[in-house]
């Protein structure tokens, strides 16, 4: 039954997206793990498309917020203004109570505004003048932002890129994909027509099922000895975080999820392991926030499933 | 009294521990007084109960008096507090008492070390095969409870701390091995001497045949002998043991006073030895008597062995646990001409003044035989043959008058009847006799060696002929000649030679079954007494010179020390890499092998490569054999990560747990694929 939901969302989202599909299912598993999600690459890569694919397909409501280097925080969370009428100040909602914050270009806003975003993202509320505003369930953010080496960008200091649970790269599109792309409609306008696949019961009930679904010791094994190398002081690097393995933990659950298994396999692991991993492993004199990937690259061919260290 | 704060103990720690201290003092239940094991009983229920907080520990003036008044019931039992048996029992008794004084951890700890004391004393009773193994137990046991104390309160486990006893237990094997063959025997500067009360079979000081009514037909071990070379007849087994001289009309006694001699002057002074030799050991079980049994004449090369006068092989110490000893034997030997001195002669003729039919009966047939000491020797043997003389293990008790009683009206005897009516009449008429106590033939075993059990106890007579000198006649031959021929069973005419013990060996000795079962313990018995029990100064060198020349302790010691040091080398190593490797799953394994065959065919699995990544790739380059890969992987993913792996705890040693029934079957249904796995290209 979940299973088949998921297909469902990963249809509706692929007919627009093209050729993207892994990277579809790892959105969808973030979301499905409750994360928020960051999508980096170059302008013009499908960025936001995506996000907008998977909000329609999710049938939440959502917020664009274009984030600009004179953005200030009552921009995203509100702003208390006089009532005439009434003598008192009313609060005004900004475009972060929905269901789905879609911030683009997060990268260029000052770090002030960054972190009114990044603080309602981890705490789900938003406090002003006093006052607690609890944000609406489910509540995710899609961040999308342009590799920090380009210019006019203030790279997200590690504790905040922390927050997010994926940061995913869409990557150059197949040849035959980018024909197609060519050759067919506008994006823009099959994303108006989309009818969202679930409901937000059936996306509440899918996290649900995520959480319950089975971690083996054998795999359990398997992610300590990742993380393990990942904190040998020989790579110059800093290890992944005890918050970082849980967050592996919950990616590995919800894509073996959308992979319709009710145990997570190590290729689940595997699979999401660059999203989640990467990005919280910024070395000091890392100045593009990339050298993770190496690191990544290497505990994927290194680390074996089958721990033969012990032969 | 000060408020002490109690060790709050673990409880199966604490169970742990109660148990080890019944099993300590198990063994030495029967040898204790009655109300001991009452003691035992009210101590650990004390603790249990201080345990479930319903009672407190006993005030000092509470335990002062216990220990008191246990010191006066252990005094009123032996008569004494100090010897083994008092020692053991006092030892004992404070052992159960510190348990109402475990306030500490380190009183846990005391009586862990305390009960390894306790079941070391069991040895100063029995070395037997079985005690040694029930002990062997109990110290596993005690090692467990001291590993339980150890352990946090949530960890033990008694199961697995058991476990962990029984490694250390198997470590400490190969060191308890060297140490045993390598340390030097050096005999104790002190003696313990056991022999209270323990002296209830075998021969004794003296022999009053006019006294027993029910020989005792005990089957337990005697002892054994191993012959190096050739084995003498049956009938010449006479193993010589102890000489009674002295009869006072009821009582046979040993001759109390006999001059030490050293055997190899004897020889060159009195006897004539010819070169025929028998050469073996004999492996004595306790009997707490100072003589050694051989068959004579013999020589024995032992620094605490004496020989006396009569040939009696005396031990300075008595056997009070297994001995083993070498022995040179001369079947053939007689006295020099020399004839005895005045004393001995008027010992081994003195009578009372007794028995007076025996007596006159004695003159008429000296007077018979003209006064010829052979044909008159032979004249009663022949007596003893014709007239109504009757072998058999129940005779009549004779009260007074015991030589003319059992000569004249009962005419029923066993061994001892018959040797000490013989020595009587030849004394009657002035010829030098004696009575030898000692055993007579014995059960060949299959595996070669000779047993010598308590039934086979027998009596004989040594007379002195003018110019022959000490000559063995044994009268019992003329009356049962199978006695010396077969052994005692065939010798009764009556069925006296039954047994009553329901564990008798005796009792089975028709079924062929049982025999060889009880040859079987017996040879295994053999071979401990032989090579555990037995391995003194000389069998150590005997058996250390097969691989070094010229054994001298320096060299032991030496040897020893590079042999713990390997064992000590190896134990470390091993531990070392014990440590550091966990056991790879036997899952794990099987894969692994499936992974080797898949290489073989050229499809390596990287070492990043997820189960079912190897298989999409495998079955691509393999489409043959595509199914087989995927049901391989499907049983691997299903036991190592599916819902199978919840319930698949006990695949991992370190938590302990078991399988259930269905996870067994997957298991070798996934090895049964992996093994049966043949790849088509």
């Amino acid at each position: 039954m979940s299973s088949q939901l998921i297909q469902k969302v990963v249809q509706s989202v692929g007919g627009v997206l093209l050729g993207k599909d892994r990277q579809i299912k790892l959105c969808i598993a973030c979301l499905i793990a409750k994360g928020h999600l960051l999508l980096e690459d170059l302008p013009g890569m499908g960025k936001t498309t995506l996000s907008h694919a998977l909000a329609e397909a999710l049938g939440m409501s959502y917020q664009r917020i274009q984030f600009t280097s004179d953005m200030l925080p009552s921009d995203i969370l509100g702003v208390s203004v006089f009532n005439v009428n009434t003598t008192e100040f009313e609060f005004r909602k900004g475009p972060i109570f929905t269901q789905l914050v879609l911030a683009d270009e997060i990268n260029r806003a000052t770090p002030k505004a960054q972190s009114a975003l990044l603080e309602a993202m981890e705490e789900r509320q938003v406090t002003l003048d006093g006052h607690s505003y609890t944000l609406p369930l489910p509540f995710f953010v899609i961040a999308t932002q342009n590799p920090s080496d380009q210019m006019g960008t203030f790279p997200l200091p590690e504790s905040q890129m922390d927050r997010f649970l994926m940061r995913i790269h869409l990557g150059y599109p197949d040849p035959l994909i980018e024909r197609e792309l060519i050759t067919g409609v506008d994006r823009r306008r099959l994303i108006k027509d989309m009818q969202p696949a679930i409901n937000a019961e059936q996306l509440f009930e899918l996290q649900e099922q995520a959480t319950k679904v089975h971690l083996s010791n054998a795999v359990i094994d398997y992610i300590q000895r990742l993380i393990a190398f990942s904190r040998q002081p020989s790579l110059n690097q800093v290890g992944v975080s005890p918050r970082g393995t849980l967050a592996l933990v919950a990616a590995a659950k919800a894509y073996a999820l959308v992979e319709g298994r009710g145990h997570v396999v190590p290729e689940d692991v595997q699979a999401v392991l660059a999203p989640v991993v990467e990005h919280r492993m910024q070395g000091s004199q890392d100045i593009t926030g990339h050298a993770g990937m190496s690191v990544v690259q290497q505990m994927l061919s290194d680390v074996d499933v089958i721990d033969r260290s012990l032969l | 009294m000060k408020n002490k704060a109690v060790y709050p103990m673990p409880r199966s720690s604490l169970l742990l521990l109660l148990a080890t201290v019944g099993f300590a003092i198990a063994p030495h239940i029967l040898r204790l007084p009655l109300w001991l094991p009452v003691v035992a009983v009210a101590c650990v229920g004390w603790r249990i109960q201080v345990y479930r907080e319903r009672w407190v520990f006993p005030s000092r003036i509470v335990r002062f008096s216990i220990v008191v008044a246990s010191m006066v019931a252990i005094f009123l039992y032996y008569g004494t507090v100090i010897g083994p048996d008092a020692g053991v029992a006092l030892l004992i008794l404070a052992y159960l008492f510190k348990l109402l004084e475990m306030y500490k951890e380190r009183d846990a700890f005391l009586i862990a070390i305390l009960s390894y004391f306790v079941i070391a004393t069991n040895y100063l009773f029995s070395t037997a095969l079985l005690s040694t193994l029930y002990t062997m137990i109990v110290v596993l046991f005690v090692t467990a409870s001291l590993v339980g104390l150890n352990q946090s309160p949530r960890e033990v486990k008694p199961k697995r701390t058991l476990g962990i006893a029984a490694k250390l237990f198997v470590q400490a094997i190969p060191i308890m091995i060297v140490l045993f063959v390598f340390v030097p025997r050096v005999s104790p500067m002190w003696a313990l001497n056991i022999d209270n009360g323990h002296a209830k079979t075998g021969l004794s000081d003296s022999v009053s045949p006019g006294d027993i009514s029910n020989l005792s037909k005990s089957p337990a071990l005697a002892f054994t002998v191993e012959f190096f070379g050739d084995k003498p007849a049956q009938k010449d087994l006479y193993w010589r043991g102890v000489t009674y001289v002295d009869f006072d009309g009821r009582t046979w006694r040993r001759g109390s006073f006999e001059g030490y001699s050293n055997a190899k002057q004897l020889v060159k002074s009195e006897l004539v030895v010819q070169s025929d030799t028998f050469k073996y050991r004999v492996i004595m079980e306790p009997n707490y008597r100072h003589w050694l049994f051989a068959l004579p004449y013999s020589i024995v090369n032992e620094s605490n062995v004496k020989q006396t006068k009569s040939l009696v092989l005396t031990r300075k110490e008595s056997v009070s646990s297994l001995v083993s000893y070498e022995v040179v034997s001369h079947p053939k030997y007689s006295y020099q001409g020399g004839g005895l001195n005045a004393v001995e002669r008027e010992r081994n003729t003195q009578l009372p003044s007794t028995d007076i039919r025996a007596k006159r009966k004695a003159k008429e047939m000296f007077g018979a035989a003209k006064g010829d000491p052979h044909t008159y020797a032979e004249s009663i043997l022949r007596w003893f043959n014709k007239d109504n003389f009757v072998y058999t293990l129940k005779p009549p008790l004779l009260r007074i008058n015991v030589i003319d009683g059992f000569l004249f009206s009962s005419q029923q005897g066993f061994c001892a009847h018959y040797a000490g009516a013989f020595v009587f009449m030849m004394r009657a008429v002035g010829i030098p006799a004696r009575m030898v106590g000692g055993y007579q033939g014995g059960e060949y075993h299959e595996a070669g060696h000779l047993m010598v059990r308590q039934y086979h106890a027998h009596a004989w007579a040594e007379v002195w002929f003018q110019g022959r000198g000490w000559v063995r006649v044994d009268p019992t031959a003329a009356v049962a000649p199978e006695r010396v021929l077969s052994g005692p069973d065939g010798a009764v005419t009556d069925d006296s030679f039954s047994s009553d013990s329901p564990l008798s060996p005796l009792l089975f000795r028709n079924s062929p079954f049982f025999r060889g079962l009880r040859a079987k313990m017996e040879h295994v018995d053999f071979l401990w007494s032989r090579w555990v029990v037995g391995y003194n100064n000389s069998t150590q060198t005997q058996f250390l010179s097969r691989w070094m020349d010229n054994v001298t302790p320096q060299k032991i010691v030496m040897v020893m020390f590079v042999f713990l040091g390997g064992v000590m080398l190896v134990l470390a190593v091993y531990i070392l890499l014990e440590r550091r490797r966990k056991k790879l799953d036997p899952v794990d394994v099987a894969y692994l092998r499936f992974g080797d065959k898949l290489a073989n065919k050229g499809v390596e699995r990287k070492s990043g490569e997820g189960v079912w990544s190897y298989c999409e790739r495998a079955s691509l380059a393999l489409p043959n054999s595509a199914e087989d890969i995927h049901d391989i992987t499907q049983l691997y993913d299903d036991i190592r990560y599916g819902r199978m792996a919840n319930e698949n705890i006990g695949n991992r040693q370190d938590v302990g747990g078991t399988l259930s029934q269905r996870q067994k079957k997957r298991k070798a249904q996934f090895k049964q694929k992996v093994r049966s796995l043949r790849l088509k290209l």
